[in-house]
């Protein structure tokens, strides 16, 4: 093979990796791994929505919070999920962090142990609506007036984080916290907290 | 010849990318922010390396079109490149040109988009979104304090988290936001100290913010022999204030709140200042050096030591083409579409529809008649606030309702692809 003939075949080369590296890929990956994550951010990742979610309901349970209730008032205690706050740098957080332990509780306790209440104020207009046509005869009605559950406890997520750079690197500790809140005496009755603490690098051209 | 094409092709390619490929002031010149949507409608389109650049652009032409559902999607995408990654193309960027790296922004550019976003969050009732975004914009306008670095002094992102702490009902988190605010130097070039709406009562007192925007933001120059030195230039525009009316009432003249030309330069100075300066002499060093080199392979090859004299003139090719391939040139993309200046208005209006009008002024208090606004729609609700952002520009469109406001700019423009 000449000089040439290896330059030659050294530029296609390159040029091939050019090309094959300016390709959009999408790869499923496993939402457990932050590891594989190819994205360098200091801020919530997907396993950390699993830790938290896993960690929160394992402390609900172990509070025995429905035995309790059910003991005093032999009855499933009602549970109102309120506005989450978010004292984060990150948007989109707390709902998807919300959704996700609701849908474990519902999933992993059974109605005659907690009993949720949906305060969406899409949904609360929806129900208005709802029942407005029945009371008007608009829509059928089952027999008995029934009426919205009105809530023992309120559920509220509240995520805080301490944020610091110097320039070269970001961290940010994360805290997730939910606290069920007794409605008639405003009492804590449970808080679960998750804390994750994540640094990342910026290169020299971006400081 | 033909190995010396082989060596030069590889580098033309990679110089090549570094090159602009969007021009939104020519654009914005030719059709304004309809243009601007039009020229952007397929980001993927242009390279990875501008693409954070012109979602911004984008996101701002469908704020001024009106397209806010769709504005704040852009807004957030490009949120997440500035704040969740790492860049790009950072070895070509070292070794070729500093415009081949991915664009994340300066930090006023980063706090901006934060800001925008967490302002279209605010106004479409997600109020702990929006907290988040204004905590972003403070945190990246933040420098190493341990260090006594910067410190963030943006004022409208101030004024919106006091707004969240009331729609939150926590008076502490409000009151400790505005003693933060208070503390801030009292710099005219950053913002008007005399403004009346510092305090916790009048934060109560008022549902309604006109946040006013006034001119464009600062532009980037390459200066130098080598273009290593970038200059941050002020835009030049005439409005300096402006009068809100509603139904008719005047309510008064804004107040200056922020500007964004003196949240560009006052972050210091970047570490790849010094970095292409140094490249500037190495640029020049390796061109002499490479040229001299050939010259000397030229003498070994004549002299019968053909086998060094291709070397070192190949070394010298090397050299030569490096120094002449490779540049020096500072990064100056940058967020052209931003505001040069913000002011608000704030006031307690009767819940309801009402029509807004903004006249504009100049430096001698002269109004700038092709500017004035008029029925900009504004919407107070019986709870929490009624909010508008409009821009000195007759064109800037306020949408009627939610419907208008979630439309796809794409929808209704067949000529669009």
């Amino acid at each position: 093979m000449t000089k040439t003939s290896i330059l030659t075949l050294f530029v296609l080369l390159f040029l091939g990796v050019s090309v094959t590296a300016c390709g959009n890929e999408s790869t499923r990956v496993d939402p457990k791994d932050d590891e594989e994550d190819p994205i360098q951010s200091s801020g919530p990742y997907s396993s950390d929505l699993i830790e938290v979610t896993n960690e929160v309901v394992a402390q609900f349970k172990k509070k025995k919070i429905s035995e309790n209730f059910r003991a005093r008032y032999n009855d499933a205690p009602i549970i109102a999920v309120i506005r989450p706050q978010n004292d984060t740098r990150f948007p989109e957080v707390t709902q998807i962090f919300q959704e996700n332990l609701v849908a474990e509780l519902l999933d992993r306790t059974e109605r005659t142990e907690v009993r949720f209440s949906q305060r969406d104020s899409d949904v609360q207009a929806e129900i208005a609506k709802e029942k407005e046509a029945k009371e008007t005869g608009d829509r059928t009605d089952r027999t008995g007036r029934r009426t919205k559950l009105g809530a023992d406890y309120f559920l509220k997520a509240k995520f805080s984080t301490l944020s610091v750079t110097d320039g070269e690197y970001e961290s940010d500790t994360i805290l997730y916290t939910f606290e069920l809140i007794d409605t008639e005496t405003d009492e804590l009755v449970f808080k679960g907290k998750h804390l994750i603490k994540r640094v990342s690098e910026k290169s020299a051209v971006y400081r | 010849m033909k190995w010396l094409i082989s060596f030069a092709l590889p580098l033309l390619v990679l110089t090549g990318c570094a090159g602009a490929t969007y021009n939104v002031a020519e654009s914005m010149r030719k059709g304004g922010y309809k243009q601007v949507l039009e020229d952007t409608r397929n980001i993927e389109e242009f390279p990875e390396r501008d693409q954070t650049l012109i979602l911004n652009w984008r996101a701002h032409a469908k704020m001024g079109l009106g397209y806010q559902e769709s504005a704040r999607n852009d807004y957030l995408r490009a949120w997440n490149m500035m704040n969740n990654s790492a860049g790009g193309n950072v070895a070509a960027a070292y070794a070729w040109n500093e415009k081949s790296k991915y664009y994340m922004g300066e930090p006023y550019e980063r706090m901006m988009n934060s800001y925008y976003l967490g302002l279209l969050y605010y106004m479409h009732k997600k109020p702990e979104d929006a907290m988040a975004c204004f905590r972003n914009a403070l945190f990246v306008d933040t420098g190493d304090l341990e260090a006594n670095e910067y410190s963030a002094d943006f004022v409208p992102n101030m004024i919106m988290r006091s707004r969240v702490y009331m729609d939150r009902g926590d008076e502490d988190g409000m009151k400790t936001q505005l003693e933060e605010l208070a503390r801030l130097p009292h710099d005219e070039r950053n913002f008007d100290s005399n403004c009346p709406w510092f305090t916790v009562q009048a934060q109560k007192d008022a549902n309604t913010l006109i946040w006013v925007e006034l001119g464009w933001g600062p532009y980037m120059t390459a200066e130098g022999r080598h273009g290593e030195v970038r200059v941050i230039r002020e835009a030049e525009y005439s409005e300096r204030y402006a009068e809100v009316f509603v139904d008719g009432q005047s309510l008064g003249r804004t107040y200056k709140l922020g500007d964004t030309y003196f949240q560009a330069t006052t972050r210091g100075g970047r570490p790849m200042d010094e970095y292409l300066k140094a490249k500037g002499i190495a640029k020049d060093v390796t061109t002499v050096a490479g040229a001299a080199a050939i010259g000397v392979g030229i003498e070994l090859a004549r002299s019968g030591n053909e086998t060094a004299g291709a070397i070192t003139a190949g070394v010298g090719v090397g050299l030569l083409l490096y120094g002449l391939l490779s540049s020096a040139e500072a990064d100056t993309r940058c967020n052209v579409l931003l505001p040069g200046q913000i002011h608000l208005m704030m006031a307690n209006v009767p819940p309801g529809k009402h029509e807004v009008e903004v006249r504009y002024f100049d430096s001698n208090s002269r109004e700038i008649g092709n500017m004035r606004q008029r029925a900009l729609p504004l919407l107070v609700p019986e709870r929490g606030d009624g909010m508008l952002v409009v821009r000195s520009d007759p064109h800037y469109k306020i949408p009627l309702n939610e419907k208008e406001r979630a439309e796809n700019p794409y929808a209704k423009s067949p000529k669009l692809r």
